[in-house]
């Protein structure tokens, strides 16, 4: 059962989804949300996940991030620091209410959020799934700002990702596809490296790539970066899925065997380990 | 040497054609003819085409031409990976 509500935060109420199950058995699963409009692409997904794992007795809990979707505040104001802490009052929360087990599951930029709170809050946690994540927040956001870029280039107009920087520098914030963008955040995000995360070998590590056609391969970057961590000790269980780019496709999309694997790996968790 | 069916695989995906997309051929208009093809497509497109080929495409090297048929869009990439 889907149950809406607010958490209070020093900055505003952010808006939480529960998906509650009928027969909790006490593990509770945090989805962290992509960016911007990759998150309102992406609510299909999240609630068909959210629906599977509360068949089976896990409570899976979505958050709208400080100035993002029903939650409070503007986008313009939104920064990594206050993210971070509305996930840290979620976890305090969700801990308050009784949790048996805590496993994570980030979607593109949400899987960058996903390290840092684990370590900056010591929070203990059973598996992180990540979908499709990004490895560079830096290319994150050269990507969101090239949708100026084409629609420039479709009205014939010479914007750039270099320009569009500048401007920013120079004017603080920029509307980039609706989205009030604001040099703060962008700072925020060009610091954020997968790589360079902390990765602690108690946890379950899996990553979750999406390809578009059979005849794709994992993104060179994706495996250079996991064979980066398993040199340093942490494996992870990488597995690729055929399907659309749910989050950023016009239409929305479904990828239905990243949802029951995601699925089995949470529920199985349980009595398997 | 990048395939045409692969670029063609990766317009039909982002654009969420299905098997309305199988028929298109070099020749097929792209931006202006498809209605799909807007520049979340644009962006998407070149998004997958960096994370395949681990290739980074700069702004200056694009253009409206780049994405006017299945043809251009190939030889960009191919002139990319040749680069």
């Amino acid at each position: 059962m889907l149950q809406p509500h607010f958490l209070k935060t020093p900055q505003g109420n952010i808006f939480i989804q529960s998906f509650v199950p009928e027969n909790p058995n006490g593990d509770v699963v945090l989805f962290i949300p992509p960016f911007a409009e990759e998150m309102n692409k992406s609510r299909r997904m999240m609630a068909l996940l959210g629906r599977s794992l509360s068949t089976k007795g896990t409570l899976m809990v979505i958050p709208d991030l400080y100035g993002t979707g029903d939650s409070e505040g503007d986008f313009s104001d939104a920064n990594w620091t206050i993210w971070q802490n509305n996930l840290e009052l979620l976890v305090q929360k969700l801990q308050e209410d009784g949790v048996k087990t805590l496993s994570l599951v980030g979607l593109r930029m949400g899987c960058l959020l996903i390290n840092d709170i684990i370590s900056k809050y010591q929070i203990k946690v059973k598996d992180v799934i990540f979908w499709k994540p990004v490895t560079s927040g830096k290319q994150m956001i050269n990507q969101f700002l090239r949708l100026r870029v084409a629609n420039s280039m479709m009205d014939g107009l010479k914007e750039t990702t270099t320009s569009l920087r500048e401007k920013l520098a120079s004017e603080s914030e920029l509307e980039v596809a609706g989205y009030g963008l604001n040099a703060g955040l962008v700072s925020d995000l060009d610091e954020q490296v997968m790589a360079n995360k902390s990765f602690d070998d108690a946890i379950n590590w899996h990553w979750f790539e999406v390809l578009a056609a059979n005849s794709q391969s994992i993104p060179i970057a994706s495996t250079k970066l996991i064979e980066g961590l398993s040199g340093r000790g942490i494996k992870t269980n990488l597995q690729q899925f055929v399907g659309e780019n749910f989050w950023a496709n016009q239409e929305i999309a479904e990828v239905p065997e990243l949802i029951s694997a995601t699925s089995r790996i949470l529920c199985e968790a349980v009595d398997g380990r | 040497m990048v395939k045409l069916e692969q670029i063609r695989a990766i317009v039909i995906a982002v654009l969420g054609l299905g098997e309305d997309g199988i028929d298109l051929d070099e020749n097929s208009a792209l931006l202006g003819a498809i209605p799909e093809f807007d520049s979340m497509a644009v962006v998407s497109i070149l998004t997958t085409i960096e994370d395949q080929y681990d290739v980074f495409v700069e702004d200056d090297e694009i253009s409206a031409e780049t994405f006017e048929t299945l043809g251009t869009l190939h030889q960009f990439v191919i002139e990319k990976l040749a680069a």
